[in-house]
């Protein structure tokens, strides 16, 4: 579903990304995981069209309306409400009436569909900008941080909605540096540090090769072996 | 056209939810009721000193009008008040805060095209501007025939402002609205007042809309040729920076 081939993207004289790699195959949850300013996001702008790469390529089997993109809680009119937000979307996307609502129903904001988006925490924002990505049930969902302002309950939810959603064929790329929620929703996961692929394989494999299981299986020091930063 | 339509009903929500333009408007009707109203105390009385102040007194309107030009209307100054201070203002920072919020990349990466984006954003702001225009002429006691003529150069005065308006919210100069609505909107007004500001100013299609909407008041006297010439030049020349700011992909970069 997505192909990224030896990616390099500068700022100037700051390399952003260096010769990065990976695939994301359909129905997956693939996240990359990594520090604020590793590069997680100029991949998502380089993905979704809005950045070019200075050399490398990168694929995405879908059109661009064909992505659902969520990214931190940008997008969002503050003046308007919860449904009014999902209405723009399902007018353009021609979709049944009910659907804005069945989509604000899945994140669990249901009863706040009538509140404007400036009176949402930025945690319901959030979910929100959740609501709006899988909208249209799209093939592919890009996802930035989703769980970033959640507590834990909700990010819970989230990720339960989030393996529903690849049980019913949706590709799901996000990125985080939260590695237990990696671990639990991820079925693979890349480790980026300092623009660089540093390994990618399932969560729990990683852990085992570098003996990070014990009683509990844990990304973060795995993390920490390969890149020696801590999060 | 469903798209548009989508993009339609937002904006026309945004407008009304965010009522800032509309709330400007409803002040300005308000001021032209209540100097009019104690303007109407003062008739007869042709010493300035003891009425309300000199910006607000009819007599001293048409006492300090620049030569050759029809007395002022406070209706006219304050409807071209809002087309040039209120709208250019309202459609370049509705524009800008899409750009700037990333609104515009989902919109673009669900197939929406900017012309659509900008068909429904202008839509929106006209009909509730021309809804507010008619509100003007009424108050202006724009009556029979000359409300026509009150409306069409209005609307066109709107035209033109929204267009400006876009288009500096979709340029890298978006600053620019501020100052620029302000001598487009407070132009007119001051210029009633001096006749080296009148002159500097007579270019603008607001201080033209002004004289004109002076003139239909008084049952169109004078020949307006130029005036229309003015107006309908300045509408092309912010038709033609639409175009030029549009061509370089400014709404989606």
């Amino acid at each position: 579903m997505i192909k990224v081939q030896n990616l390099v993207k500068k700022y100037g004289d700051q390399t952003v990304l260096s010769d990065v790699t990976f695939e994301v195959a359909p129905k997956e949850i693939f996240a990359l995981l990594g520090p604020s300013g590793a590069g997680k996001t100029t991949i998502i702008n380089i993905l979704t069209g809005l950045l070019a790469p200075d050399s490398g390529d990168a694929t995405v089997d879908a059109l661009l309306n064909e992505i659902g993109l969520m990214l931190d809680i940008g997008g969002l009119y503050q003046h308007l409400n919860c449904l009014e937000n999902l209405e723009l979307y399902a007018g353009i996307y021609n979709l049944p009436k009910n659907r804005p609502m069945e989509a604000l129903e899945s994140v669990g904001l249901k009863d706040a569909a009538k509140k404007a988006v400036s009176q949402l925490s930025r945690g319901m924002s959030q979910r929100l900008a959740l609501a709006r990505a899988i909208l249209y049930s799209p093939k592919l969902l890009i996802l930035d941080e989703p769980t970033s302002a959640l507590d834990p309950g909700t990010a819970r939810g989230i990720c339960k909605l989030l393996q529903k959603l690849r049980d019913e064929g949706a590709t799901i790329f996000l990125t985080t540096h939260n590695m237990d929620e990696a671990l639990k929703l991820c079925d693979r996961v890349a480790l980026l540090h300092k623009g660089k692929i540093v390994k990618q394989d399932e969560p729990v494999k990683l852990c085992e090769k570098y003996d990070a299981l014990r009683t509990v299986p844990d990304l973060e020091s795995v993390f920490l072996q390969l890149t020696g930063v801590e999060l | 056209m469903k798209i548009t339509k989508a993009i339609f009903i937002k904006q026309f929500r945004s407008l009304i939810k965010n009522p800032i333009m509309i709330i400007q408007a409803v002040f300005y009707l308000a001021l032209i009721i209540i100097i009019t109203f104690l303007a109407n105390d003062n008739r007869g009385n042709e010493d300035c000193i003891s009425c309300i102040p000199a910006y607000v007194c009819e007599q001293c309107l048409i006492d300090n009008a620049p030569p050759d030009t029809p007395t002022p209307s406070l209706a006219g100054l304050f409807a071209v008040m809002f087309v040039g201070l209120s709208l250019v203002g309202f459609s370049s920072s509705l524009v800008y805060e899409d750009k700037t919020t990333q609104n515009l990349r989902f919109m673009s990466m669900a197939g929406v095209k900017p012309k659509q984006y900008l068909i429904g954003t202008a839509l929106s702001l006209l009909i509730i501007s021309f809804l507010i225009l008619i509100l003007f002429a009424i108050v202006g006691w724009y009556v029979d025939s000359r409300i026509l003529w009150f409306l069409s150069v209005g609307t066109f005065g709107i035209i033109v402002s929204i267009l400006l308006g876009i288009t500096i919210g979709m340029s890298k100069y978006p600053v620019l609205a501020t100052p620029l609505s302000m001598v487009l909107g407070l132009g007119p007004m001051l210029s009633s007042f001096n006749e080296n500001l009148a002159h500097m100013l007579r270019f603008t299609y607001t201080q033209q809309i002004n004289i004109v909407f002076s003139d239909i008041r008084e049952g169109l006297t004078t020949d307006l040729t130029n005036n229309f010439l003015i107006i309908a030049a300045n509408g092309l020349v912010v038709l033609l920076l639409f175009i030029w700011v549009n061509r370089k992909g400014s709404l989606t970069s």
